[in-house]
């Protein structure tokens, strides 16, 4: 889901996708690389994201990935069960 | 679309690599230029990056395995599986050959049953045939049948013909087959005459059988009318054989019995009649030309002739027993209506004891299945039980196997592979071992079929195509799988619930010991011990059962006879120039250099064919309900010396003995003590039929009983007759019996020659020694011996080879504790003995388990023994004694290797 959602925004190479997750939750989450390159390639296996070689910023060769229209589906729907999770756990804490 | 990327990815799975790979080294450079960017020396930031990357390893597998799916975790389990069998050459072959032989001899038998007892004929609908008598025998019975209705008359056929209520259509066909004398080239050619076998049916056999021509037509129901033009339908070998497939042969005529037969039609080259036998029709011919063909009396309105066998096609819907009920019911009427007036009380008891036994048809009349269905499902069983002796030395050599690979499992285990990927792996190893061993045991059947075949019967021409079709596949692969999954679980599961600790550490426990389940090795190799000694006694018992029938007094010396059979019947002799003939043949073989005796006879001991007769006594009336049945045969002079039956009293047959002299006979002794106990048979008079005619048939000689008519029966009354005082159908002789001083078959040559000398036109129709006539009547007996001694060695030798692994395992696993044994102080001697107790309590077990099993199944085939109790101490004994043989050879070859083990080596051992 974090994932999608940085890809959202615009396309971006694996360790772009990383440092916007750390930097946007101010280091709280840190993707461990050993986790971010099987969900992508779980990603690119169910068609969420598509990926292709370009240059990054500084004219480093990069594999850039882009989401596609499933994966902005998918990302609605997993924001939606997440939200759920989010008010229900929100809930819980507060009648303790 | 996922499976299909799937594909993609395996397909181009190096790319992928590369592309990943290459992914992770831009993603740590670009973190080691921020952390350069942000201060770092070069060196740590290369450090840093890495750190964070975290396991460089196991995040390129995570990736993979998002890819990876079941089909290529199969693959490389194959791969694997494969390798593994390929580094293990002893235990692969040993294994595959196992499975081979015991799954190779399943289909093998299952083919031959197939064939012989499942198979339906090649015709319409077979399933709709319905014959009225299951009974596969052949012949003509002159007066009512009590009991089973085997053969029908004529005007019985018409009757049921006329009433069918469940039938579509009926057929009547000759119960047997009648050899032909035909002229290919039709009447007045000059070509050679040769012995066809031809057979008489109704106009409609054809349509009832449901078989179309391949040229011409079958029959119209006017070609059966009396005085049409005789015609006849010829079978594809015939045609093939005769006429080279020529199709203007059609509305030709040729030449049957000197009258000229038109050809109207060729049967498919799969049709071969209602009867599955060696001996095959190609001649079809209506049976209104009964009496020129058979050369006998018409049967065609007699009432008391019973030689048509029936089949009929039922009515779609209609069941047998529907149609069983309402032919015992015509069968009633019709024999009451045929008696008319004459019916008397007792006849009326004897109609009702009559019936009609209705059989499925779709197989077809088959004396193989007749007499082979008993043995082959004996053999059956016995396949079966090999089948099940090798999976057991399968499954135990996978066991022996798992144990020895234990190590390399702990360490995949401890690597994180699960259990069930473990388990995934090793059945799919076996699966692999039982596919192999399913193939080779498919090719090891194509090769033992015709094998097989040959040893039931050794006519090439038997319509028994016997190629694994779809039934005989699936059975084999059935059984492969059952194999696999029978062998492949039990090993799996055990390999993989293992100590780990302990197992790293070294310490195997030995099978069967400590912390293993102790009983199953142990338990696969006694199963195998008592099953191969229920194989060994069967094998055992059929072969001393063979050897009592071979070796049996049988009464006349099967050594130096030369039996030639001729047909003067077919060869066209009139009665009153048969003894002539015969007195010319006698002479002219009697003069070869080599030849001892000859004589000219009916047939000789155990040629096959039986004829019987009531007899009636001089001057005693038979007691109500004495039996009064003799079997009679016709000799020539010198045929007792010939056959060399031993004469007790009393003279043989002479030349005298003519049609102008007085009639005289010889009989054996059981019809001495059957007719005149204690008393002298010679000058005694009797004459055929139920009341006594003088003069009578005055007994001249006693003959000491021999094995006639069958090899295990009791002999029973025999009258021997001159054949030169015979009429009608009995004049005509069947073979020459020739007693040589050297090798019979050595004279074949000359005697052939003399034949033609003295009648150029006398078909020779086959030539064979004595003993090989005797040799015939085992044949079955001879096979199921043959086979179940195979099978019992096959047996024996697996058990051998479960017994040796498991031990030489066992040895393997315990060489630690024999080397402490011998460092305090045991001898070779002891640890031998170590060893060879297990051998003894495992056979022990065996025996106690395997001698009862064999006293219970050899009770099953007590019928098929002869002069043998099934629980025959001598053959109990010896498969016992064999059996302990063998499995202290092969467990004493491990004993003696453990002895011979250096204590110090054992000791450092591991």
């Amino acid at each position: 889901m974090l994932i999608l959602r940085t890809l959202s925004r615009n396309s971006n190479h694996g360790y772009g996708i990383a440092q916007h997750i750390q930097q946007v939750s101010q280091d709280a989450l840190k993707i461990g690389e050993g986790s971010l390159y099987p969900a992508l390639q779980r990603l690119l296996l169910n068609d969420f994201v598509v990926a292709e070689w370009g240059l990054s910023e500084n004219n480093r060769k990069a594999r850039f990935y882009k989401i596609t229209a499933a994966g902005r589906k998918q990302l609605a729907q997993e924001k939606r069960s997440f939200d759920a999770l989010l008010v229900g756990i929100a809930r819980v804490m507060e009648t303790s | 679309m996922k499976l299909w990327k799937r594909i993609r990815y395996l397909l181009n799975r190096e790319r992928f690599d590369r592309e990943l790979q290459e992914e992770m080294r831009i993603h740590r450079e670009m973190a080691e230029a921020r952390l350069v960017q942000t201060g770092t020396s070069q060196e740590e930031a290369r450090y840093g990056a890495m750190r964070a990357f975290g396991n460089k390893t196991l995040a390129v597998e995570d990736s993979r395995a998002v890819w990876t799916s079941y089909v290529e975790t199969v693959l490389q389990d194959i791969r694997f599986g494969l390798r593994m069998l390929r580094k293990n050459p002893g235990f692969t072959t040993v294994a595959i050959l196992t499975l081979a032989l015991g799954i190779g001899a399943n289909t093998a038998i299952f083919s031959l049953i197939d064939a012989v007892m499942l198979r339906n004929l090649p015709v319409k609908n077979p399933s709709q045939l319905v014959t009225f008598s299951d009974n596969p025998s052949q012949g003509v019975a002159m007066g009512l049948q009590l009991g089973q209705a085997r053969y029908f008359s004529v005007p019985l056929y018409k009757y049921f013909r006329d009433h069918r209520e469940s039938f579509e259509d009926i057929a009547g066909s000759e119960s047997g087959e009648v050899e032909l004398a035909v002229r290919a080239g039709g009447s007045g050619s000059s070509g050679s005459v040769q012995v066809e076998l031809g057979k008489l049916v109704s106009a409609n056999y054809f349509s009832v059988m449901g078989v179309k021509t391949v040229v011409g037509q079958t029959f119209a129901e006017t070609d059966d009318e009396a005085n049409a033009a005789p015609v006849a339908v010829i079978s594809y070998a015939y045609w093939k054989r005769q006429f080279n497939l020529d199709r203007g042969l059609i509305g030709r005529a040729i030449d049957i019995n000197t009258v000229p037969v038109t050809i109207i039609g060729v049967t498919p080259p799969e049709f071969f009649g209602e009867r599955v036998s060696a001996e095959l029709p190609t001649i079809w011919l209506p049976l209104h030309l009964q009496p020129q063909m058979m050369l006998v009396k018409s049967w065609l309105d007699n009432g008391e002739a019973y030689w048509l066998g029936l089949i009929g096609r039922l009515k779609p819907g209609v069941t047998l027993t529907e149609a069983q009920a309402s032919a015992n019911v015509q069968l009633s009427q019709l024999l009451t209506a045929q008696e008319g007036t004459k019916l008397t009380e007792e006849r009326k008891k004897q109609i009702a004891e009559c019936f009609v036994a209705l059989a499925p048809g779709g197989r077809g009349l088959s004396s193989l299945r007749f007499s082979y269905s008993e043995p082959l499902n004996i053999l059956m069983v016995v396949v079966g039980l090999v089948l099940v002796i090798a999976c057991a030395n399968v499954a135990n050599l996978m066991l022996i196997r798992a144990h020895a690979r234990k190590k390399e499992i702990s360490v995949r285990l401890a690597l994180g592979a699960s259990r069930g990927r473990m388990m995934r792996q090793l059945l799919t190893e076996s699966a692999l071992l039982g596919i192999l061993g399913g193939i080779a045991g498919l090719l090891f059947s194509v090769w033992s079929v015709p094998l097989m075949v040959s040893l039931v019967s050794s006519s090439a021409e038997l319509p028994l195509r016997i190629s694994p079709d779809a039934k005989v596949l699936g059975f084999t692969l059935t059984v492969s799988f059952l194999t696999v999954v029978l062998f492949g679980l039990v090993p799996a599961l055990r390999a993989t619930r293992i100590d780990l600790v302990s197992t790293l550490k070294g310490e195997i426990p030995p099978i069967g010991k400590r912390g293993m389940q102790p009983g199953l090795a142990k338990a696969l190799v006694v199963a195998q011990v008592s099953g191969s000694l229920v194989l060994l006694v069967g094998a055992g018992l059929f072969l001393r059962s063979l050897v009592n029938l071979e070796t049996q007094n049988m009464g006349f010396e099967k050594e130096h006879v030369l039996l030639v059979e001729i047909d003067p019947q077919i060869a066209g002799y009139q009665e009153a120039g048969l003894p002539a003939l015969y007195h010319a043949l006698e002479d002219q073989i009697r003069g070869l250099p080599g030849v001892r005796s000859a004589s000219i006879g009916m047939e000789s001991p155990l040629g096959g064919s039986e004829s019987t007769g009531n007899i009636s006594l001089e001057g005693r009336t038979p007691q109500a309900g004495e039996d009064m049945g003799v079997d009679t045969t016709t000799a020539g002079s010198q045929y007792f010396g010939t056959e060399g039956i031993p004469l007790l009293l009393g003279r043989g047959i002479g030349a005298q003995d003519g049609s102008g002299a007085p009639p005289v006979s010889v009989v054996n002794q059981s019809f001495a003590e059957h007719f005149f106990p204690g008393e002298n048979p010679i000058g005694k008079r009797f004459s055929f039929g139920s009341r006594y005619e003088a003069p009578g048939i005055e007994i001249v000689g006693l003959a000491k009983d021999s094995r006639f008519y069958g090899t295990r029966e009791k002999s029973s009354p025999l009258v021997f007759l001159p054949i030169y005082q015979m009429k009608g159908d009995f004049a005509y002789a069947g073979e020459v019996e020739v007693r040589a001083t050297g090798n019979p078959s050595s004279i074949a040559g000359a005697v052939r020659a003399a034949i033609h000398d003295v009648a150029g036109n006398l078909p020779v129709t086959q030539v064979q020694t004595l003993g090989e006539q005797v040799a015939q009547s085992f044949k079955q007996e001879r096979m199921i011996s043959d086979l179940s001694t195979f099978f019992g060695l096959l047996a024996l030798l697996l058990a051998c080879v479960g017994f040796y692994g498991t031990l030489a395992s066992a040895v393997a696993s315990r060489t630690h504790e024999i080397g402490i044994r011998m460092a305090i102080g045991a001898q070779s001697r002891d640890v031998r003995w170590l060893v060879l107790r297990e051998v003894a309590l495992l056979v022990g077990m065996g025996l106690a388990i395997g001698l009862p099993a064999s006293l219970g199944s050899s009770r099953l085939i007590a019928s098929q023994l002869f002069n043998l109790t099934p629980a025959d101490p001598a053959t109990l004994a010896g498969a016992v004694i064999i059996l302990i043989f063998v499995a202290g050879v092969a467990g004493y070859i491990p004993a003696r290797r453990a002895s011979r083990e250096d204590p110090m080596v054992a000791l450092r051992h591991e």
